[in-house]
């Protein structure tokens, strides 16, 4: 097992370019703390090379971005890089965070069954976030979209820290608990929505298998 | 629950949703996923039509509705 980050970063619509800007600052956090990273990038993000590197170099911290469903994670446009019952065995002896929609409500609970070593955090609901249209060019500015994505992409850097899977899944929710409340202080038109969306994340947010074990 | 129930309960909560739409900033939109992002405008128009996207609008605001009564939001809040 090598101690090296996989990151997937398809970028087709709104909702994936967000995500693959904000795991950007995860890789630069990753690559500053001295961490080998592989950035699969818009483009690369296919079954095919995803599954050869994962057989091959056996990354020990997985990072998807994308959707996903309940048995599967995507890659690029609608690809399934990772499927339930076909090549779920890819996720044994890893940590894994699927920022990605329900994909934990069956393909994350297998990975409970992966023995000890193997931990996946994901959502059993859709991820979501609002975020401002006017920011689109550069997301790492929009202050809405930041509420949902900063949590996220901090539960990833407990796990480069070292934290325990569960430690860092909790620190994560605390983080999101501490934005709903600051959401909740604002008297803005449409913060209950926010809130809400928010809300769904957190609850959303599950954690299966070794919850002690670490990167 | 019989059917008429379950109909008028679904119009309410359409009719809180759209409600609750219409107070977003109109450059704010909401990624679901893989349903796609949406303004306020496509929102609603979503769930005016009762398709899949809508329907998980409104299970989505179902299930907040559910949790702020039996106080589940309040205890998360305080939590930590």
């Amino acid at each position: 097992m090598s101690q090296r980050l996989l990151v997937t970063r398809p970028e087709h619509d709104d909702t994936t370019t967000y995500l693959s800007h904000y795991a950007k600052l995860v890789i630069k956090y990753a690559k500053e703390t001295g961490v080998s990273v592989t950035d699969f990038k818009a483009g690369t993000v296919k079954k095919e090379t995803i599954n050869k590197f994962m057989e091959k170099q056996k990354p020990r911290l997985l990072f998807f971005n994308g959707h996903g469903g309940e048995d599967c994670i995507e890659g690029e446009k609608g690809e399934i890089i990772i499927k339930e019952n076909e090549n779920d065995e890819l996720l044994k002896d890893k940590i894994t965070y699927a920022r990605s929609c329900f994909v934990a409500v069956s393909l994350g609970k297998k990975c409970s069954t992966f023995g000890k070593g193997t931990c996946f955090i994901g959502y059993e609901f859709p991820f979501q976030f609002w975020f401002d249209e006017t920011r689109t060019t550069n997301p790492i500015k929009d202050k809405i979209a930041a509420l949902y994505l900063e949590p996220s992409n901090e539960l990833v850097k407990y796990l480069i820290k070292g934290d325990f899977t569960k430690t860092a899944f909790d620190k994560s929710r605390e983080l999101m608990i501490k934005n709903m409340n600051e959401i909740l202080k604002e008297n803005e038109p449409g913060a209950l929505e926010r809130f809400k969306a928010l809300w769904m994340n957190c609850e959303g947010q599950k954690i299966y298998g070794d919850k002690e074990t670490s990167f | 629950m019989n059917e008429e129930e379950k109909k008028k309960q679904l119009e309410t909560l359409k009719e809180i949703v759209l409600m609750k739409i219409a107070t977003m900033p109109k450059h704010y939109k909401l990624s679901i996923g893989g349903e796609g992002s949406f303004n306020k405008v496509q929102i609603a128009e979503h769930v005016n039509k009762m398709d899949d996207t809508g329907k998980q609008i409104l299970d989505m605001e179902l299930r907040f509705i559910q949790a702020l009564s039996r106080g589940e939001i309040t205890k998360t809040l305080t939590s930590v």
